[in-house]
């Protein structure tokens, strides 16, 4: 593995003192030192230009308190590190018309963001009378909403990027589409871009988004990621994907963890993977949270919260599913997909609601707890509407689902009312409700429902001894994380016995609505 | 003109063959060509004094019954011969036998512009066939004529050892000469080679060229040095039509249809309709596009019922100026009409090499051909020394196509057969290709009888443009709800998805100089030719490339758009600015400089011609990606040098042996060599591939021939080919993880070998033409499975493979019955053609290539002489509606029934479709002086 430009500079940083202690109800915070990798950017403006007009590549230390304006593609060179102190506001100049006005942030080194809860950062476009945000009057139009626009290119991090890591950072209306070096990332000419992109070329690169705002794309959010290591934390994404696209899509070679994610009004899936014939990828997915997902998706057949597909597996627990299109899904043989890797896949625990209180007919959308003849079964431990059938030879399920279990599943969240945003089309509207508050209330059966370390009988750890792989990657699993973590590693929070984001001891997500 | 018919040339006997005293006698006879004593059909006989006249049948003989004791003139006439006018007394029942001198002195080996009036005839094929330099087989314009074919794609498949690739309305669009694609094949007018259409790669689509205005094809399958290398598999060479030596009118109209346009109608949208440019190249790269944009016309189709195919053609032909100036000019027009079926259901792979189908597509095509054609030839000969000739030719086709799917999922939510998700697709996209070719040739003595230039200017430029394909796309379906258990399946909305419209148009200009200088003596009684010459030809080519994603707009409400029709259809453009930077955007150039030296002479019986070929090629390209991406552009350069030998022993006057090596190579294509990236599956990426290299290949043949008798030829020939770096796709490391892409690559060696067989026999009306070859050919690469390891994972596997060249088929036969009746004026042929198993297509996934069944295909022709100048003709194509059936090896794993699938034959059916039968009549006039 090369070593990272970064680290160099960390020898002479300060010791990063760890985050606030707790100890019997005494808080004691004392502030953190910044951190200040290579040189300060003091230009406000970027990319800088050199005599002749090409961009400067950036490389060096965003600062604190600073608004920086970037007005074309910015690149960050193989070895280079860009770190962005708390408190940056960074704002895109694109119209997402064109490849040349949609603006990109090239990763080929390192990029940290490191917000913080008090001083958040953000990535977002500058607003003009024709580059506008969105709001929330825009419940259901994917057409005219601000947040499907795709006013700029994303992070697009390249062959040689070492890790993109984003912590408390807003990242907003990312989408434009890709121009002449598409080819360099997959793409196409006209694609749109995705909020991130990565696929290292040798080895892995690193994914660490924590505590983040992704809000607004014009396509899948994180998009297509392979050969990564990732840990998916505790952010919030909303708003993602116009008429089609994946909150978060990661393909062929990604391992790590997602969890205590808010997934809601996503057009597609909440969070997916899929990997390709023979390649393995093991991601677990653990006590997410996912609302009204998958009905901006035009094309049937495609899932709607969770879904694994083409050699795919890992622990999938804990999750709370609120009005999607469908439950979790162990794919079979789908439209998209191929089969997921079964064995090494463990699932369970997961609950279901759907908040019709009616049989969905024809004219509407229709929600499922599980889509009978794929792999998924209902599980011990799962609370949902589904009652497995007959296992096929090939493994899959022809159960049925209750339409009578409206609402039976109610995760009763603290402030948001299940029955309430069940009515007529809510289930299609994305914007989160102000004040809206995803705990679990006092008698919720999401409460201890969970599985998680110190688990006993039903709660326990889950154990797989068929399926060697998967339990030496474990869960949650320790790629990224590190017994004493600096600020550079991935801060992992373990399962919950309690399921979705928002767990009961406050541990999980910390976003408020 | 009518000094020639004055002038006795021929040689002729008679003999008595009955002494009675009746007052009425039969006059028999033969008509032979005078150098190769071939019979000649079709020669006209007539006295003038009785008004009275026939024309000779199949083995040349004719006979005149009750003839009046006296003395009369005799004419005896053959297009292309020089006419005999001769007087014969008849007092009894008589035998004569004459010899008509052909017109023209012998032709040579290299195809230039003199004059050759009589080529359009078998017999002048046959002969060309045997006095060649190389190994060729002839088809001429006669035997197109009465074959039921109308386009020299077609009729090449009467070529032994020649089967062809079907376009997609089941035409022949590409030679295969005795299993080498087209790839290693090239193509020629009047022997120089021409511009190609096709936006990736080299070939020609021979389907462009109505059959018509050729003289005759050849195909070519040794080399000698005078000849462009690229053909390992050989060359096909049109031959226009050359002056005639008098007035000459060959017009015919005729009209048809298709046996399934006639069942089930045809399905019409305006061409008129479609934008020619994408908003792109209409407003610059500032514009951003709008839904306005697109028209919607051009989706909307009207069922016709059975529109009625047209063919017309004309030629015409003089001398002017004492002979001195010839001219040839010709036009043809075809509008045809072709509506088919196809089913179609790919094959996907599923880890551990398992075959399942997702998708079933029922697919309804209604093709309208346009072909119109349009050559002229002149030549004008200065003075004895010095000929100068000018010919053009432009062919267009224009392919205008409806196509609608119905495409069932396999897969859930199918549960049992009848139900499933199913897309309803309308696809039009109509094609504009052309070819313009002209050539300027010399020819001079420069010392009588020793020292002879020719030379040639060529101008060729092809084009072709897709503009706007489009296909719109919505998905409904019959399947139950899974969230009310026990309901009965029902039919889902049809809700609009996602499509593209699509602009394609590329150019290849070829500017060709060509010298060859040849010196004639004779050593020690050895005759021979010293030839040198060369060619520089500049090749220039753009493509261009737009797409544009166009996306339904959810209703108000939020819910999804359904389908209403193609005017209710609301779209947005999800990509207004286009695709400019796109690989397909690009530009490329080659120059190759030739020069060879070859000796021919003749020792005895045996003539050798031998020398050696140096081509020089360098190519470029220039794409429109970013200058950040590698392989924005590239060239690359080699040089080849080509020894070849010909040696024919003329073991009697009747047999020929025929042995010849040469050496040969397959440039990859002009796309082929650009890195672009497509990410066409979710296993692998295809890419180009600049580091392929060219093939080269050693090509040893021999072949026997046996003149039996003027009309009965036997050959017998064997081919071996080693092809030396071969260009297939195969998987290849990227360096990037251990993922591999697709791309050509060049597989070491292959081997190619096989049997020819031919043989004619004519006796009296009746005439049957037969060939059969037999060709093996293999090739190793690499494909793609995977499998799974002990400890559950999975893992990818490169295994390699053994297969034969794509296109290859073991077994290619031909048989044409012939009926000649000059009494009745009736021609009629019933002819058969079989193209044994063969891969359509490689499959990058180990064992799963597609794999075409044997085809039989019967055709029928006749044509009936009417009135003087006037015959009526009818054809039939495709008598028994073969099927074409495309299996993969494999059986499907589907849960549920997948409809045509049988598990239990080991595999799986991707394709059939039923192309029908065509019918044509018509009317031809010809006018000979």
């Amino acid at each position: 593995m090369k070593k990272h430009h970064f680290r160099i500079g960390l020898i002479a940083m300060i010791p990063v003192v760890m985050f606030s202690c707790k100890k019997d109800g005494e808080n004691t915070n004392i502030s953190k030192p910044l951190t200040i990798i290579g040189q300060s950017i003091s230009d406000t403006i970027l990319p800088k230009k050199d005599a002749s007009g090409n961009s400067i590549p950036l490389k060096g230390t965003m600062l604190a308190g600073k608004t920086y304006h970037i007005m074309s593609d910015v690149t960050i060179n193989a070895g280079d590190t860009v770190y962005v102190q708390p408190g940056v506001k960074v704002l895109i100049h694109g119209d997402g018309l064109s490849p040349e006005t949609s603006p990109a942030i090239y990763v080929n080194g390192t990029f940290v963001s490191q917000g913080t809860k008090d001083a958040p950062n953000w990535f977002t476009i500058y607003e003009t009378s024709t580059v506008q945000k969105s709001n929330s009057t825009y419940k259901d139009d994917a057409v005219n909403d601000p947040a499907y626009k795709g006013y700029w290119g994303g992070f697009q991090c390249g062959k040689a990027a070492d890790l993109l890591l984003l912590r408390w950072t807003h990242v907003e209306y990312t989408g434009g589409p890709w121009g002449a070096n598409a080819a360099d990332y997959g793409a196409k000419p006209g694609d749109p871009r995705y909020a991130v992109y990565m696929n290292r070329a040798s080895g892995f690169s690193k994914l660490i988004l924590e505590d983040s705002w992704f809000f607004g794309s014009k396509d899948d959010c994180i998009g297509k990621c392979e050969n990564t290591y990732v840990s998916i934390m505790r952010n919030t994404f909303n708003k993602l994907g116009g008429q089609g696209g994946e909150g978060v899509n990661l393909k062929s070679h990604t391992f790590g963890d997602m969890a205590y994610n808010l997934s809601y009004g996503i057009a597609t899936n909440g969070l997916k993977t899929a990997g390709t014939d023979g390649v393995n990828t093991l991601v677990n997915i653990y006590n997410n949270t996912l609302v009204n997902c998958g009905f901006r998706q035009t094309k049937a057949t495609r899932n709607g919260s969770i879904n694994t597909e083409t050699n795919t597996g890992g622990f999938i627990y804990n999750n709370i599913i609120v009005n999607c299109k469908q439950g979790l899904r162990i794919s079979y043989q789908s439209e998209k997909g191929k089969p997921s890797d079964t064995l090494n896949t463990s699932y369970g625990h997961n609950l279901t609601c759907i908040g019709r209180g009616t049989v969905m007919g024809p004219a509407d959308q229709y929600m499922l707890f599980i889509e009978p003849n794929q792999f998924t079964l209902k599980q011990a431990g799962d609370l949902n509407g589904y009652t497995n059938g007959v296992i096929a030879a090939n493994g899959t399920n022809a159960g049925t689902n209750n339409p009578n279990d409206s609402l039976k599943y109610d995760p009763m969240f603290t402030n948001y009312d299940v029955a309430k945003n069940s009515i007529g089309k809510e289930y299609r509207n994305s914007v989160i409700p102000a004040g809206a508050d995803f705990h679990l209330k006092a008698g919720s059966p999401a409460i201890g429902a969970g599985v998680y370390k110190g688990g006993t009988g039903a709660n326990a750890m889950p154990s797989k001894p068929t399926a060697p792989v998967l339990m030496q990657y474990g869960f949650p699993m320790t790629i990224l994380g590190a017994a004493k973590p600096t600020e550079f590693d991935a801060v992992i929070t373990g399962p919950n016995k309690d399921l979705g984001a928002f767990p009961t001891d406050n541990s999980g997500n910390q976003h408020s609505y | 003109m009518q000094l020639r018919s004055l002038l006795i040339t021929g040689l002729f006997f008679i003999c008595n063959t009955s002494f009675g005293q009746q007052n009425e006698h039969s006059v028999k006879g033969t008509i032979l060509d005078a150098q190769s004593k071939e019979q000649l059909s079709g020669a006209t006989i007539t006295i003038a004094e009785l008004h009275r006249n026939t024309s000779t049948r199949l083995d040349g003989s004719f006979t005149l019954e009750h003839i009046n004791s006296g003395t009369y003139h005799f004419q005896i006439s053959y297009i292309g011969y020089i006419t005999i006018d001769t007087v014969f007394a008849v007092n009894s029942n008589i035998k004569i036998y004459i010899l008509l001198r052909n017109a023209s002195s012998a032709l040579s080996e290299v195809v230039i512009a003199g004059r050759k009036a009589n080529g359009e005839s078998e017999i002048a094929a046959k002969r060309t066939e045997q006095n060649a330099a190389s190994v060729q087989n002839i088809i001429s314009a006669k035997a197109i004529q009465m074959s039921p074919d109308v386009t020299v794609g077609n009729a090449l498949q009467r070529v032994s050892g020649v089967s062809v690739e079907r376009s997609s309305s089941g035409d022949g669009r590409y030679a295969i000469i005795r299993g080498m694609d087209q790839r290693y094949n090239n193509t020629l007018i009047n022997g120089v080679k021409i511009a190609s259409p096709d936006n990736k790669s080299r070939f020609i689509p021979l389907d462009i060229f109505p059959s018509d205005l050729i003289e005759r094809i050849e195909v070519n399958k040794t080399l000698t040095p005078n000849m462009e290398a690229d053909a390992i598999g050989g060359t096909v060479n049109m031959v226009m039509k050359n002056a005639p030596d008098a007035l000459y009118v060959n017009a015919s109209a005729s009209a048809g249809f298709n046996q399934n346009v006639l069942k089930n109608g045809f399905d019409q949208f305006p061409v008129s309709a479609i934008n020619k440019q994408s908003p792109y190249r209409a407003n610059g790269p500032a514009y951003s596009a709008t839904p306005q944009d697109f028209t919607r016309d051009n989706l909307n189709y009207t069922h016709k019922s059975a529109p009625v195919n047209t063919f017309a053609t004309l030629s015409i032909g003089n001398r002017f100026f004492k002979n001195r100036l010839g001219v040839m000019l010709g036009g043809s027009y075809q509008n045809v009409y072709k509506s088919y079926n196809t089913i179609f259901s790919p094959g996907e792979f599923q880890d551990g090499g398992q075959l399942y189908i997702k998708h079933f597509n029922v697919r309804d095509y209604s093709t309208e051909l346009t072909r119109a054609a349009l050559n002229g030839k002149v030549d004008f000969n200065i003075n004895d020394k010095n000929k100068i000739g000018l010919y053009a030719i432009y062919a267009d086709l224009q392919d205008a196509q409806a196509r609608l799917t119905t495409d069932t999922l396999i897969l859930a939510p199918r549960t049992v057969p009848g139900t499933g998700q199913i897309w309803q697709f309308g696809r039009s996209r109509y094609q504009h290709q052309n070819i313009f070719n002209t050539t300027l040739q010399g020819q001079h003595t420069i010392v009588t009888d020793r020292l002879k230039l020719d030379w040639s200017a060529v101008y060729s430029n092809a084009m072709s443009q897709v503009p706007d394909v489009a296909e719109y796309e919505y998905d409904g379906g019959i399947y139950a709800d899974a969230n009310a258990p026990g309901s009965a399946p029902y039919k889902h909305p049809d809700v609009l998805m996602d499509y593209d419209r699509t602009w394609w148009k590329n150019t290849d200009r070829d500017l060709t100089g060509i010298v060859n200088l040849s010196y004639n003596n004779t050593t020690r009684n050895i005759p021979y030719t010293v030839t040198v010459g060369g060619l520089y030809r500049d090749k220039h080519r753009v493509n261009e490339y737009d797409n544009y994603e166009l996306r339904p707009v959810p209703n108000s409400d939020g819910s999804k758009q359904t389908w209403a029709g193609i005017y209710n259809y609301k779209w947005s453009v999800f990509n207004p600015k286009g695709s400019a930077a796109d690989y397909n955007n690009y530009r490329a150039n080659e120059t190759i400089g030739a020069a060879y030296a070859m000796l021919k002479f003749k020792i005895k019986r045996l003539e050798t011609v031998a020398g050696v070929r140096m081509e020089h090629t360098a190519q470029d390209y220039m794409t429109d990606v970013d200058a950040t991406v590698e392989g924005k552009s590239g060239e690359k350069s080699y040089q080849d040098i080509l020894p070849s030998v010909n040696f024919k022993y003329l073991l009697n006057d009747k047999t020929n042996i025929r042995l010849s090596y040469y050496s040969a190579i397959a440039r990859p294509s002009y796309f082929e060599i650009v890195p672009y990236n497509d990410k066409a599956g979710d296993d692998f990426v295809v890419n180009g591939n600049p580091f392929v290299k060219h093939s080269t290949s050693q090509n040893f043949d021999v072949r026997y021939e046996w003149y039996a008798k003027p009309n009965e030829q036997l050959f017998v020939g064997a081919f071996y080919k080693k092809i030396h770096d071969p260009i297939e796709y195969g998987f290849n490391f990227t360096g990037f993880q251990n993922s591999q892409i697709y791309q050509p690559n060049n597989y070491g060696d292959a081997a190619n070998y096989g049997l020819e067989l031919v043989y004619e026999k004519y006796i009296g009306n009746f005439g049957v033409r037969a060939n059969y070859t037999y060709t093996h050919s293999s090739i190793t690469t690499t494909k793609f499975t995977s499998f799974r390891k002990p400890d559950g994972t999975v893992d990818k596997m490169y295994p390699e493979q053994t297969r034969p060249l794509q296109g290859q088929a073991p077994h290619v036969a031909n048989v044409a019955v012939l009926y000649k009746n000059n009494k009745l004026g009736l021609d009629a042929q019933v002819t058969w053609q079989y193209t044994g198993k063969r891969i359509a297509l490689v499959s990058p996934y180990y064992e799963m290539d597609y794999w075409q069944t044997g085809m039989s295909i019967f055709d029928l022709a006749a044509e009936k002489r009417i009135a003087k100048h006037f015959s009526v003709f009818v054809k039939v194509q495709n008598l028994l509606n073969a099927k074409y059936e495309v299996y993969v090896n494999k059986p499907v794993i589907n849960d549920v029934r997948v409809p045509y699938q049988d598990p239990a034959s080991g595999k799986t059916l991707t394709q059939r479709s039923e192309y029908g039968q065509v019918y044509q009549a018509g009317v031809r006039y010809i006018f000979k002086k």
